[in-house]
């Protein structure tokens, strides 16, 4: 089986990309957020009492699992949206097209390579956890499980970007309809499913259940929270985790089809 | 198959199978917004021959070239190189067609070392026989002392260079070089076509086509004139001058005194310099001649070409056989 990371489209990535001055911006506003909540945090610790977090270590871990999960899915995506609508405005694709390297593996080198740039991001956060588990917050188990469906939902949101820049032949276009469907995933699907719900007023808890899984534990921060809660809920694993599992891994492959799709739609 | 097709393609080239690279049959291309791009164009190239490709702007010469790299998918026709058909697949094609497309479309946010290994690995090569073929490369078109300068660093010409670079790598018996040239001042220009001419000698077959036409009438054994999607003229090295229906046959010797009688409204060619060309009008108005003096010009391809695409849209054509 050959190496997918024998790639020369991942190859060029991993050079290119260190270079580019917008992703380094992007890096550094990731890491500047949760860095200056968890100093200001930090300081409550000076005078105890005049905070009402329940402990620094929580508030941090909560911070950095929680807003790094909004960021690394928003940055992800954003790292990814214009990897091959950038190519069409450079018109460096009918190079890449006309060349060995088939469609297929165009597109998994592309995804490589946002994907590298999702994991370097999430590593970022890493010691911020530490931080967390040293002043007591979750343990350590948990906040890796965090980071690691932290990763999967940046991995996801990376795909889904990089398949809709395939369609499209601009940038800001490629931008656009990533924006439109990271709310359609993120705000419309909840909202409609909320609305649904109230309307229907199930009474059968398996129907409500059923609603939630649809509607709500596969959105990126859902089944953060519910490790977060703890024992405090009463919702099953598998309702949080398959619906999650299932949606992410599709997002995942609908985005490197259509990342697939649009690389052959080169020759028309 | 009418005389005129039958007369087209043996212009074309088809027919005579002997040392055929490339062999394009029927290409047609329409785009989805309704124009003819190319119409029914049939092609062969022989090993080691240059063809140029002349035109005015939308006649169809990029829309080819891709055609033949299997960039676009022909609505009808189809594109064989060493007798393996390639129509509209372009990583089939790949091995086969290198393509200079225009614009370049090179990569500007890495270095040129980079950018020449990144295409010796897409080709196949690893580690330190990418990098030596990156070395070769390099050789070949000078780029030594550029090889760790950013891509965008470097001038029009040595970008072009690079982009040269990459078809080399390729490895590929047939070249497209879609304008070559274009945008280059005089020196890179000349440079770059000696590059090209070194790599014709080496017995890779081309296509090249460009609006420069004196770039082309250094390279090509063949010229082609493409107008709305096709074929105006094709013919062999220097019988594109000497086309019947152009020619008066008024050489410089017997410019002096000479006694012609031309045909009302007819074109005439003098082979030679503006010396020449003087003479032979001279020789006009000795014979009572009329012409137009803003006409004169000494022979080039582009008034050959610019003769040949008047007598299209005339309709007067006469395909040199």
């Amino acid at each position: 089986m050959k190496n997918p990371f024998d790639n020369p489209v991942y190859w060029l990535d991993s050079r290119a990309r260190v270079r580019e001055r917008r992703l380094w911006i992007l890096a550094s506003f990731f890491l500047s957020v949760p860095l200056a909540i968890s100093c200001l945090l930090l300081a409550t610790i000076v005078k105890p009492e005049h905070s009402s977090f329940p402990g620094a270590g929580i508030a941090i871990s909560s911070v950095a699992v929680f807003s790094h999960c909004a960021l690394l899915t928003l940055l992800s995506a954003l790292g990814a949206a214009q990897r091959i609508s950038q190519e069409r405005e450079r018109r460096t694709l009918p190079a890449l097209v006309n060349s060995p390297l088939d469609a297929r593996r165009i597109a998994n080198g592309k995804l490589l390579g946002a994907w590298r740039f999702s994991a370097w991001l999430a590593c970022l956060t890493l010691p911020f956890l530490a931080a967390g588990a040293i002043w007591g917050g979750l343990s350590i188990p948990t906040l890796l499980f965090a980071w690691i469906l932290n990763l999967a939902v940046a991995l996801s949101a990376a795909s889904l970007a990089l398949g809709l820049s395939g369609l499209f032949g601009r940038s800001l276009s490629a931008y656009l309809a990533t924006g439109a469907a990271l709310f359609l995933w993120c705000a419309v699907i909840p909202i409609v499913g909320g609305i649904a719900m109230a309307a229907a007023a199930p009474t059968e808890n398996s129907v409500e259940r059923l609603y939630e899984a649809l509607t709500i534990w596969h959105l990126p921060m859902a089944p953060q929270i519910w490790l977060y809660m703890g024992s405090d809920t009463e919702v099953p694993w598998y309702i949080v985790f398959c619906p999650a599992l299932v949606v992410w891994s599709s997002i995942c492959l609908i985005g490197r089809a259509l990342a697939i799709r649009g690389l052959r739609r080169e020759v028309h | 198959m009418s005389e005129e097709e039958v007369e087209k393609r043996s212009a074309a080239g088809v027919g005579d199978s002997g040392d055929v690279v490339l062999r394009a049959t029927g290409l047609r291309k329409r785009y989805p917004n309704g124009v003819d791009a190319v119409r029914d164009i049939s092609l062969e190239l022989r090993k080691g021959e240059v063809l140029g490709l002349a035109g005015p702007n939308g006649a169809g010469k990029s829309t080819l070239l891709k055609l033949l790299a299997g960039l676009l998918r022909p609505a009808a026709g189809h594109v064989e190189v060493l007798g393996r058909d390639v129509t509209g697949n372009p990583s089939e094609a790949a091995r086969l067609i290198a393509l200079m497309p225009d614009p370049l479309g090179v990569y500007t946010d890495v270095s040129s070392a980079e950018y020449l290994e990144f295409f010796a690995r897409v080709f196949g090569y690893r580690g330190e026989d990418a990098r030596r073929r990156v070395r070769e490369t390099a050789e070949i078109l000078g780029l030594g002392p550029w090889l760790d300068s950013e891509v965008e660093t470097l001038s029009a010409g040595w970008q072009r260079r690079l982009a040269l670079g990459r078809a080399l790598l390729s490895d590929a018996p047939v070249m497209l070089l879609d304008e070559p040239a274009a945008g280059l001042d005089v020196g890179a220009r000349a440079s770059l076509l000696e590059l090209v001419r070194g790599l014709a000698g080496q017995g890779r077959s081309m296509i090249v086509s460009s609006h420069i036409l004196p770039e082309l009438e250094d390279l090509a054994d063949r010229f082609a004139v493409m107008a709305e999607g096709r074929w105006v003229q094709v013919a062999k090295g220097r019988d594109f001058f000497s086309r019947d229906d152009l020619r008066m046959g008024l050489a410089p010797e017997d410019a002096p005194g000479a006694e012609c009688s031309v045909p009302a409204r007819r074109r005439i060619v003098v082979e030679g310099d503006a010396a020449t060309v003087e003479r032979a009008a001279a020789a006009l108005r000795a014979a009572d001649v009329p012409f137009e003096e803003s006409a004169l010009s000494s022979t080039d391809l582009n008034s050959t070409v610019l003769a040949v695409l008047h007598s299209a849209s005339q309709g007067q054509l006469r395909r040199t056989p």
